[in-house]
């Protein structure tokens, strides 16, 4: 499925078209109309939803002639979060909007390495990080690359979406400015490289469902998150975050739409490159949905009291410990993957080399670490 | 008539091992949840994966296994109003058409998470309980023993009622400790 | 097959499988496989039906449901409920009314620490009926009384009523729980008004009780009284403090009550079987029909027929009253035929987008439903607290069914016309939160 770069314009299907190709480039009159299933555990407001998922359709539409029509089903009504996988192997739905392969690690086993901590970074950086990496020849294990390994062998066509901005780490209660300041936190955390760097900061790791969160941070029986801001708004948060730490980022909550191989394999090619093309189109508009949801949020938490304090502005101290931990989360996520067979110090490189080309900054340390975790596991 | 007691004898037997199994389970659940409260609240640690091992291990212990006896045990709702004002005879038909409904519904069932209990055997399903895999897989064989723990049930309601002309849709005087009095 | 001859289909066996006397989980069942199929959609069963099973049991947030449960069974089994009863017989010097206003509050208290209103209900059959049977109440207001106060469960906090009504809208559950408050403590007034009404008319034609006192150990006495506020300290001050999580609240008020229930030197080896049977036994009702209302619900969503009622109901979109009269009949309907929970599960996703739409608070029409959902309790056919009730003191339920339909009456209009009229009721307190 490598035909997914091609450009629009290069479309020279002509069958027996009566017309020729449409304002897009494409020439869909030879092909018979389509209706996609679509299954979302999102809600029609959720940033990717709004900012993506939904222009995408319109403009897939649009771009096919009204061709290809959407069957949809939303807020996991049809299919429940985090079962998606299953939908599309059983044909339950054609496209999963997301698929979210960081829940998943039996299936996608590194799925969460986007969840390690950076220095800088942005929606559209990890949005575009994510097409590289989707995009990358380079060989992981077997003669094969990141997306066959992962995606396709696993029966998945994956595209990726508008990944939202970083999670930032948010307290209801306290600032941060000494070490000694995040022992006591009661922290939510839900992915392993959270897991490993909240341990190695000494917070208490909590896990509560998303819509246990207000409860339980309005009570204080936990005092913050790992979320990405636009995020606290969908959960009423943004009424309880007091602090929050900018320019460090604890990872990002990275997903895509994913399609069933078999259902993407069959479809002809032109309705292939307007998928493609159409997600290609939306997803910048989609990556600023997320940077307008953030500043709205960021600026009702501020109305409200709340602070946002630069990571450089810290205690250099403090940074030099939290960098620490930061690279120690790097090694021994790839050391866990590397025990269970799985190529953790290359995936670690290759997304680290994706979000780099994309503009993002590593935290110092992290580059020498991977080099002595490739030079340990070898080529 | 007998050797149908008997055989339900058996089937109580299981489901009483399976109510023991729950009953633990709802004590191990309070126990393990309590402790974790502790945990967090007294020292600045907490136990990891409490959340993921109760909802994945202990919950479905203590429930699927012990559907059938709820089933048994008559607590489950339906609606007489109707069918107790229907002449016997129309009332005897009804409580065989009724247990016929059920194994349908809980055989389709049972073939279905059959099915993905296979699959989850394939992928060696797991889930993350801090940064420790756990296996899941073998957990979903559990609504398939639910399953046939009910078909099997109604099963006896349905031969019952067949042979006595019975029309409730309970297998009626095996309660445990009626068991010695029916046989 | 179109998509409305398949809603009629699963309509008409929805209707002959209810009234045929099928349980109503697996009636769920069934009509969303026979509905899944006449949409012509039985490819998709297998991948539909395969794992729903599993994944409505193992969610964390139903643990609430056993451990509540068990909560309860523990404070009943040590025999706590009963020496409160005898001693507010013999403060009261035997005054009926006294003792019926007496299992009101008592089921509004055990609401406040039991999710389940058939938990409560059960417990109350087991404590109360008896009592006041015994200082003269006719079987019939006995039993619908308890039943009431039973019932309270489902709206005074922590209720597992709203918890599902929380999870499926994703409505702030803790918000939801100070909401409730006013409405229940208001339900239970009524319910109180409501057996003093019935004792007047039954007490004209029955000579008075000469009053006897009955013995209460002291000790029990001052043992049974702390162990009440024990465990409501633990839960409410356990919650509001933030040491735990309602979740976990769950939990440790069942090992609260397991201590006490060991101090007063209750454990014994049937003690816990009793326990853990009907714990086992009510949670497996209550998730058998969870999972059959997921799979009608599947059927629901592929039949699009929320959207066929949302565009039904567009012309009315501008008289949201209206609209809110509509949903609440269709409520009161469902749940006068089914469990609570299952009408939650199965109804939240088809009015949530009208509801959305109109800009209607989800948490305010949480609470209407949920106290629909307690009235429903009450309501035959499917009345599971009058169930409850006859189910532990063995009697016929068509008496107590009379009785108990004129509280649910008299409480939908004087506290549901409230809700409505003034929706401060439900939304004063919750908005003091932060
Ligand atoms: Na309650
Ligand atoms: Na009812």
């Amino acid at each position: 499925g490598s035909k997914t770069d091609a450009p629009a314009q290069d479309n020279s299907n002509d069958a027996t078209a009566s017309s020729g190709p449409n304002s897009y480039g494409y020439d869909v009159s030879a092909e018979a109309p389509l209706k996609i299933v679509s299954t979302s555990a999102l809600n029609a407001t959720h940033c990717c939803y709004a900012g993506f998922y939904q222009p995408f359709m319109d403009l897939v539409t649009e771009m096919s002639d009204g061709k290809i029509t959407w069957e949809t089903y939303m807020s996991g009504e049809l299919v429940e979060g985090g079962k998606e996988y299953d939908a599309l192997r059983d044909g339950v739905a054609d496209v999963a909007m997301p698929l979210t392969p960081i829940y998943d690690t039996s299936r996608f086993p590194a799925g969460d390495v986007p969840q390690l901590p950076i220095k800088v970074s942005t929606s559209e950086i990890v949005s575009n990080a994510y097409v590289d990496l989707l995009n990358s020849t380079e060989e992981i294990a077997d003669g094969k690359n990141f997306n066959q390994l992962y995606f396709e062998d696993n029966g998945v066509h994956f595209i990726a979406h508008n990944n939202p901005p970083r999670n930032a780490i948010s307290t209801t209660t306290k600032d941060i400015t000494t070490m000694s300041d995040w022992s006591g936190l009661i922290i939510r955390t839900s992915s392993r490289p959270q897991q490993f760097l909240a341990t190695d900061l000494g917070i208490t790791p909590l896990n509560v469902t998303a819509y246990d969160l207000y409860d339980t941070l309005s009570r204080g029986t936990a005092d913050g998150g790992f979320q990405q801001i636009p995020d606290w708004a969908s959960y009423g948060l943004d009424e309880l975050y007091k602090y929050a730490i900018e320019g460090l980022s604890f990872g990002h909550f990275t997903a895509g739409m994913g399609w069933s191989k078999d259902f993407w394999d069959s479809l002809p090619e032109v309705y292939q490159q307007i998928l493609t093309d159409a997600a290609d189109r939306v997803r910048p508009d989609g990556c600023a949905y997320w940077d307008e949801k953030t500043k709205e949020v960021k600026a009702t938490v501020e109305s409200r009291g709340g602070k946002f304090v630069e990571y450089t502005s810290l205690p250099q101290e403090l940074q030099d410990k939290v960098n620490a931990a930061c690279v120690n989360t790097w090694v021994q996520y790839a050391e866990m993957l590397e025990d269970s067979g799985v190529p953790g110090a290359k995936i670690c490189k290759l997304w680290r080399d994706c979000m780099v080309q994309n503009g993002a900054e590593m935290i110092d340390g992290v580059d020498e670490a991977l080099d002595g975790l490739i030079e340990k596991y070898g080529a | 008539m007998k050797t149908l007691d008997q055989l339900y004898a058996i089937h109580s037997k299981i489901k009483n091992i399976f109510l023991a199994l729950g009953g633990a389970g709802v004590f191990v659940m309070m126990l393990y949840i309590t402790v974790d409260v502790l945990v967090r609240n007294l020292s600045n640690t907490a136990l990891i994966g409490t959340f993921e091992i109760v909802s994945y291990y202990i919950m479905p212990l203590t429930i699927l296994p012990s559907m059938c006896l709820a089933l048994a045990s008559g607590v489950m709702p339906r609606i007489v109003a109707m069918t107790n004002r229907l002449p016997q005879k129309a009332q005897r038909i009804d409580a065989i058409i009724l247990p016929i409904l059920e194994i349908a519904a809980y055989v389709l069932m049972c073939r279905f998470s059959i099915k993905y209990a296979i699959s989850a055997t394939n992928d060696q399903l797991t889930f993350i309980a801090g940064t420790t895999s756990l296996p899941v897989w073998f957990m979903y064989y559990l609504p398939p023993v639910a399953y046939v723990m009910m078909t099997v049930e109604s099963l006896f309601v349905l031969l019952k009622n067949i042979l006595t002309g019975n029309t409730t849709i309970l297998y009626k005087g095996v309660d445990p400790d009626e068991e010695n009095a029916s046989i | 097959m179109s998509t409305g001859a398949a809603i009629l289909i699963a309509g008409i066996t929805l209707i002959v499988l209810l009234l045929g006397g099928l349980y109503i989980h697996s009636m769920l069942l069934a009509v969303g496989i026979v509905g899944i199929i006449a949409l012509g959609k039985s490819a998709l069963l297998s991948g539909l039906l395969s794992y729903t099973t599993f994944t409505t049991v193992a969610t964390y947030s139903m643990t609430t449901i056993p451990l509540y449960v068990l909560c309860a069974q523990l404070i009943l089994e040590a025999g706590v409920v009963e020496d409160l009863f005898n001693i507010l017989y013999n403060i009261s010097k035997g005054r009926k009314g006294v003792l019926g206003t007496f299992c009101c509050i008592l089921g509004a208290f055990l609401g406040a620490v039991c999710g389940s209103g058939t938990a409560t209900s059960a417990a109350l059959g087991q404590a109360a009926y008896p009592q006041l049977v015994k200082r003269g109440y006719s079987s019939d207001l006995a039993a619908a009384t308890s039943a009431s106060a039973g019932s309270l469960a489902g709206i005074i906090p922590p209720s597992v009523t709203i918890i599902v009504y929380g999870i499926t809208t994703e409505t702030p559950i803790g918000r939801m729980f100070v909401a409730s408050l006013i409405p229940g403590i208001l339900t239970t007034l009524v319910f109180i008004g409501c057996n003093l009404f019935f004792l007047n008319r039954e007490g004209k034609n029955k000579p008075v009780e000469t009053f006897k006192p009955v013995h209460v150990d002291r000790k029990n006495a001052i043992v049974s009284i702390t162990v009440a506020c024990i465990i409501a300290i633990t839960i409410f001050g356990g919650i509001y403090s933030g040491f735990m999580t309602a979740t976990e609240a769950g939990a440790v008020s069942a090992t609260v009550a397991f201590i006490c229930a060991l101090c007063l030197k209750k454990v014994t080896k049937d003690f816990l079987i009793r326990s853990a049977k009907s714990t086992v036994n009510i949670t497996a009702m209550v998730m058998l029909i969870m999972i059959g209302a997921k799979i009608f619900g599947k059927f629901m969503s592929l039949s699009k027929v929320s959207d066929a009622f949302v565009e039904l109901l567009q012309p009315l979109m501008s008289q949201p009253k209206i609209i809110l009269c509509i949903c609440i009949l269709v409520y009161f309907i469902l749940f006068m035929l089914m469990e609570g929970t299952a009408v939650i599960v199965m109804t939240t996703p088809v009015l949530l987008p009208v509801m959305q739409q109109m800009n209607v608070d989800l948490l305010w029409f949480g609470i209407i439903v949920c106290f629909c959902c307690v009235i429903g309790q009450l309501t035959p056919p499917v009345g599971v607290c009058v169930y409850s009730v006859c189910g532990t003191a063995g009697i016929p339920v068509e008496g107590p069914f009379k009785k108990s339909m004129i509280f649910a009456l008299v409480a939908t209009v004087i506290v549901g016309g409230l809700m409505v009229l003034f929706p401060q009721v439900v939304t004063y307190l919750p908005s003091m939160m932060l």
